[in-house]
């Protein structure tokens, strides 16, 4: 048996990505303002309260908005990783917890390809790819990027692991 | 051959449900009771409920068929919502046959079929099936034509652990924590129903001495360790395993009956376990993973109580894929404290809640006593001090091994190929300090993970995992090649 070695160049995130995540944190954000704002009128209006409550709320959804809005999209595309070394899948991730997950592609069962009208606006994809033990999410590649990587995957996929037994 | 189950399924079915429904109707009943004896009205409404359900199991039993051939099984199911379900023979895992007292006491039995996929239940689950027709079943699923004529020898070993062994392994288990959980449970449900007899109860006992409150709590401790070690024995009474043509047939319970059928290759990881009890006895406690709905989460007891020393040959003669291994790979030193931050954070807010409620409940002269507890971190700072040491890993040929040990040892044995992925994991805060975690994860979503390592030790074991899964290609078709061509 032959020890794989690193065949395979790192491959990051595009900067896209980071846009496409800041639209759609920021299209869920002004939903949950808006909702923010209707509750409050209801409060004051119908109900006769003076809702300071609402203050709290929507100070913790403010901050929540500003993390995952400013912050967090670029540490993940800092901290996101991933290649194919001959048979095998590599990702690196995590925003505080590293994971380095090697997964043999002769495991993989599904590849679960989808986008959304913000992705496809970018020309973005994301991919999941399902083993019998979990998945891996894989989300705002460039389209090409992903055709390329589901191709690699889908050419080992194909073939016969060492471990076929029949109970 | 398509065929139904045993028309008792519908007893069965009916007595279920039923039996889920036992405490509103005795609500009901008991609040007739209470006005002016039972009415009409209930009755008829017991009667019709009943009915219904008779009618339900028996439309269930009617529409629940199954197709058995070489290459699957199919099942129907569904009254208003029609199922089909085909699994291929070649992705089954494990075959389960359980019987809870109901079947036992009908003769029927559960027959289930378990393959990688996800969702946490059977992949089949054929109920109500006669005993003796279910057994016959697991076997014809369980044959296939691609065992070698040099193995249909009739030859089969057994081992089966005896009663004493047993109860020695519930009693030096520690699981008295789970039995207290358990009886804290119990107490939550009854004191629903007597609470003005408890608090009375209570009252009382406040006002004995502190030596009488010692000698009840010891007493009750006592109880509930012993019941611990009867559930245990319940559990897994008359344990009996077989091997016979790399089949290994693993069935154990008093009451409920549990029989799973596995191929030896289809085991993920064996585990070794042993508490710092049954190490001071020289014994340890084995379970496999396998794909099985009759097992704890996927892990399925294989021994018990098993001397380390006879390990060895008990394994060469039931899983010899696996073998003892001396991990030498050493966890990092400088990891420790890492590992024992949260631990020791966790026991001293449970320490400060229970002396905080000591504080307010206990009389004044003793109220001060829960601080007894904090002389518990010391002991564990020692004991999981040493214990880190043993934390290692290790691999040989195509045999992985990682030892986890605090204050209990756990060491899992993973073939190489059966390790669905392998990762490392660190918090970025603990990154620059070249440390993570080793995490293996097996089919059906189960990870075992020991640490620290370091990331050197990372690369050079990644190294001998990253090495090929693929079947070799069969050889070209042609003549041979041949010398200096």
């Amino acid at each position: 048996m032959q020890a794989n070695h690193p065949t395979g160049e790192w491959q990051y995130l595009p900067q896209a990505s980071v846009t496409a995540e800041r639209q759609y944190v920021g299209i869920k954000y002004t939903i949950v303002a808006l909702l923010i704002g209707v509750a409050t009128v209801v409060q004051i209006t119908w109900l006769d309260l003076s809702p300071w409550w609402m203050w709290i709320a929507a100070a913790v959804v403010g901050l929540l908005f500003i993390l995952q809005f400013v912050y967090i999209p670029p540490i993940r595309k800092k901290y996101f990783k991933f290649r194919v070394d001959e048979e095998f899948l590599i990702v690196e991730s995590g925003i505080f917890i590293l994971h380095h997950v090697v997964t043999p592609l002769v495991k993989v069962q599904i590849i679960d390809t989808s986008s959304g009208p913000i992705l496809r606006r970018h020309e973005l994809m994301n991919m999941n790819v399902r083993t019998a033990s979990g998945e891996i999410d894989l989300h705002g590649l460039e389209v090409t990027q992903a055709k390329k990587l589901r191709q690699q995957i889908e050419r080992i996929a194909k073939l016969e692991e060492q471990e076929e037994e029949t109970l | 051959m398509t065929r139904r189950v045993h028309p008792l399924f519908i007893l069965m079915t009916t007595l279920t449900h039923l039996r889920s429904l036992v405490i509103p109707i005795a609500v009901i009943l008991f609040n007739d009771l209470k006005n002016d004896g039972f009415g009409v009205y209930t009755a008829i409404g017991v009667a019709v409920v009943s009915l219904i359900i008779l009618l339900f199991g028996i439309a269930s039993w009617y529409f629940y068929t199954f197709t058995l051939d070489d290459q699957s099984i199919r099942v129907n199911k569904g009254i208003f919502r029609k199922s089909e379900r085909t699994t291929k023979r070649q992705r089954i895992e494990s075959i389960g046959i359980n019987q809870n007292v109901l079947e036992r006491l009908l003769g029927l039995a559960t027959l289930t079929v378990e393959t990688s996929s996800d969702g946490g239940k059977p992949e089949v689950e054929l109920k109500g099936v006669r005993l003796k027709f279910a057994k016959q079943l697991k076997s014809t699923i369980g044959s296939t034509d691609q065992i070698d004529s040099s193995e249909h020898s009739s030859s089969s070993d057994t081992y089966s652990v005896s009663m004493t062994e047993l109860l020695l392994a519930g009693a030096l288990s520690g699981r008295i924590g789970l039995a207290l959980v358990g009886f804290g449970a119990v107490y939550q449900f009854i004191n629903r129903f007597i609470e003005k007899y408890i608090s009375q109860l209570f009252n009382e006992l406040l006002h004995l001495s502190l030596l009488v409150l010692v000698t009840i709590g010891l007493l009750v401790l006592v109880i509930i360790y012993i019941g611990s070690i009867l559930v245990f024995a319940l559990r897994y009474g008359s344990f009996q395993a077989t091997l016979h043509q790399h089949r290994l047939t693993i069935g154990y319970g008093l009451l409920n009956r549990t029989e799973v059928v596995f191929h030896q290759d289809k085991v993920q990881a064996l585990v070794i376990e042993e508490n710092w009890i049954k190490r001071r006895f020289k014994r340890a406690h084995l379970s496999l993973h396998i794909i099985s709905a009759s097992g704890e989460e996927e892990k399925l007891l294989l021994h018990p109580f098993i001397r380390v020393s006879d390990i060895d040959g008990f394994l060469e003669r039931f899983l010899p894929r696996f073998k003892q291994l001396v991990p030498e790979r050493r966890a990092a030193d400088r990891g420790f404290f890492y590992i024992v931050r949260w631990p020791l954070l966790g026991y001293a807010s449970l320490f400060l809640a229970v002396n905080g409620v000591l504080y307010f409940w206990l009389p004044e002269a003793i109220r001060y006593i829960g601080l007894v507890l904090f002389l518990f971190f010391p002991l564990y700072y020692v004991l999981a001090r040493s214990g880190y040491r043993h934390t290692r890993y290790g691999y040989e040929n195509d045999l992985f091994v990682l030892r986890k040990q605090l204050v209990n040892r756990e060491t899992i044995y993973a073939p190489r190929l059966k390790i669905e992925a392998f990762s490392g994991h660190v918090s970025r805060f603990l990154e620059e300090k070249s440390i993570l975690k080793f995490r293996i994860t097996l089919r059906g979503s189960t990870e075992f993970d020991a640490g620290y390592f370091t990331a050197t030790e990372f690369k050079e074991i990644l190294n001998w995992y990253q090495q090929t899964f693929l079947k070799p290609l069969p050889p070209v078709a042609g003549p041979e090649a041949k010398d200096g061509e």
